[in-house]
């Protein structure tokens, strides 16, 4: 599990931001103490660091120098100060991304992946995930069961992934576009139900007749 | 000063000295003296006489000539008095000894409403900073809790959020020490930047969105582009119709990309749409939908200005409204452009 250290002075966001990595399956470490970061970030030794830069006692620039100093640790900087000064002054001293307030989760949530992906070797994410014996392979967009398989589109394979993420539960309308938003894929209500349409043609294809189960006002499950 | 308006002064003055060479004539003439001679004595009275107002006209106009190039030179005018020598008769020293207490405490007047103006813009740029914190905290845990009404706030606070960044923006326009940074970026990563700020308003309102074309990289500053295309993207929310749908697109030709942000709302009237960019101008529109401030596109416009971007609308009725940014495909001339700080990444 990734550990990420959170350098925030504002209660109400560190509360938040630790239920949303937590969430998204992160170990989170606060700091709390803003006169001795460093010897807990010795401490925690995190692999990414989320830093604001205006707080008591210090400022996030010079902590940013202070633990490049000792480490090449991705380093993100979460801050209400928006001049391009600031950004600039941010990725000279070695930031990996600069990210405004207010920011929203799902962004926040990429780039801190991507800055992961990027600075630490893939360490083999689950590709392939199975369920009521029907395989998806994320990564070559195939669906199969029983020795049959089925190529899927992007957008098919976002949704299918999305409900195999939540397997046994409903996952409603909404919920399914604001994840395909996430991943760029601009649908809307009625595209959906397109796309819902095509992928139900494409599992009975492999005789998967009814893997996808709708009940009104709740959405789809699997 | 020209010389009929000095003449047209000096009425009197010559009147009174025709009058007094009228009654010489009718004295001398009286007591025998001869016609030449009182006819020299004239002569040399109004040769005398034009001379004087010759000098007396040449030393004024240069006078004056002097100050209005003292004028000229002035970057603000209103300091004129602090800065003119004014020589003369005791009279102009007096008329201008007032003009410069009037002018005097109209500098102190612009200059401490030069210091509220400043005073006033710090505080409400430093609290819409401090507004973003609650407004990420909000964000954040609505987020972590969706359902139904936390979607509803979400909408909301980011309305709230767009007014915010309009104020922010609305202070960095015509602003001295400029605030961007210019680097290669591609229209495809503005658009989804500008979508996903926007997902939960777009997706409420089941709007359609459509993009294409947008692999092209322009020179510009992308924090800047998402703002603008955002209030683009929210005008089209707020004047949409029945099953809206919303494209965006780039294309490229002759030496411009442009990117298109059209809708199939509610549109603009013809005779409205040269002054969408005017500030404050709401139109038909905006006072039947409630909502509009009438800033979002003068903004737009003022930041366009400052990035070299054409911003062009076109609209008809009841059909569509399209936004076009045209952007220039040569490259910044770095070297020439002093006035903001222009850093490629």
């Amino acid at each position: 599990m990734k550990r990420i250290f959170i350098i925030e002075d504002e209660e109400n966001i560190k509360d938040e931001l630790t239920i949303l990595l937590n969430n998204a399956g992160y170990a989170v470490i606060c700091a709390t103490d803003f006169s001795k970061v460093i010897e807990d970030f010795n401490d925690v030794q995190p692999d990414l660091v989320l830093l604001d830069i205006n707080l008591p006692e210090n400022n996030g620039f010079s902590i940013c120098t202070k633990i490049r100093a000792i480490s090449k640790v991705p380093i993100i900087f979460i801050t209400g100060r928006d001049t391009s000064i600031d950004e600039l002054n941010a990725f000279s001293l070695g930031g990996d991304d600069y990210i405004t307030k207010p920011y929203n989760a799902p962004v926040l949530l990429a780039r801190i992946s991507s800055v992961l992906k990027r600075t630490t070797a893939h360490d083999g994410e689950l590709e392939i995930l199975s369920h009521n014996g029907v395989t998806l392979d994320l990564a070559s967009c195939i669906v199969s069961h029983a020795g049959q398989s089925i190529e899927l589109s992007k957008k098919e394979m976002k949704i299918l992934h999305c409900l195999f993420q939540n397997k046994g539960k409903y996952v409603s309308r909404m919920v399914l576009i604001e994840y395909l938003w996430d991943f760029k894929i601009y649908t809307d209500d009625n595209a959906l139900s397109v796309n819902i349409t095509r992928l139900r043609e494409k599992l009975k294809q492999i005789s998967m007749d009814d893997f996808i189960h709708t009940k009104r006002g709740m959405g789809y499950k699997v | 000063m020209k010389a009929a308006d000095f003449i047209k002064d000096k009425i009197p003055l010559i009147l009174l000295n025709i009058s007094c060479a009228l009654l010489l004539f009718i004295y001398l003439s009286a007591i025998g003296v001869g016609l030449h001679e009182t006819l020299l004595i004239l002569i040399a009275w109004f040769v005398i006489l034009a001379g004087y107002f010759a000098i007396q006209f040449f030393s004024k106009k240069k006078r004056i000539d002097d100050l209005i190039s003292t004028m000229d030179l002035l970057d603000q005018k209103y300091l004129f008095a602090e800065v003119a020598k004014v020589k003369g008769e005791a009279e102009q020293q007096a008329y201008f000894q007032l003009m410069k207490r009037a002018l005097r405490s109209m500098t102190e007047y612009v200059a401490e409403n030069r210091r509220d103006k400043e005073d006033y813009k710090e505080f409400i740029e430093q609290w819409a900073h401090e507004l973003k914190v609650p407004i990420t905290s909000i964000t954040l845990a609505c987020e972590n809790n969706l359902n139904d009404s936390t979607r509803k706030i979400l909408l909301q606070i980011k309305q709230i959020e767009d007014y915010l960044e309009q104020v922010l923006y609305y202070a960095r326009l015509g602003n001295v020490e400029k605030d961007y940074m210019i680097r290669e970026v591609c229209l495809e990563e503005l658009v989804d930047d500008a979508l996903s700020h926007s997902k939960h308003v777009l997706i409420q309102n089941h709007i359609a969105v459509e993009t294409s074309g947008l692999n092209y990289y322009v020179y510009t500053d992308a924090k800047w582009l998402v703002f603008i295309i955002n209030q683009i993207i929210s005008n089209s929310v707020r004047y949409k119709t029945e099953n809206p749908v919303l494209e965006v697109y780039g294309s490229k030709n002759e030496d411009k990309i442009r990117l298109e942000i059209k809708d199939n709302g509610i549109g603009i009237r013809d005779s409205e749409i040269g002054r969408v960019f005017q500030k404050g101008f709401t139109g038909s529109n905006g006072r039947t939908r409630k909502n509009s401030t009438g800033m979002g596109l003068y903004i737009c416009k003022g930041l366009c200005d400052e990035l070299g971007i054409d911003i062009e609308v076109n609209s008809q009725l009841d059909k569509f409204t399209s936004v076009t940014l045209a952007f220039p495909t040569e490259h910044f001339n770095v070297e020439n452009d002093n006035s903001g700080n222009i850093t490629k990444l």
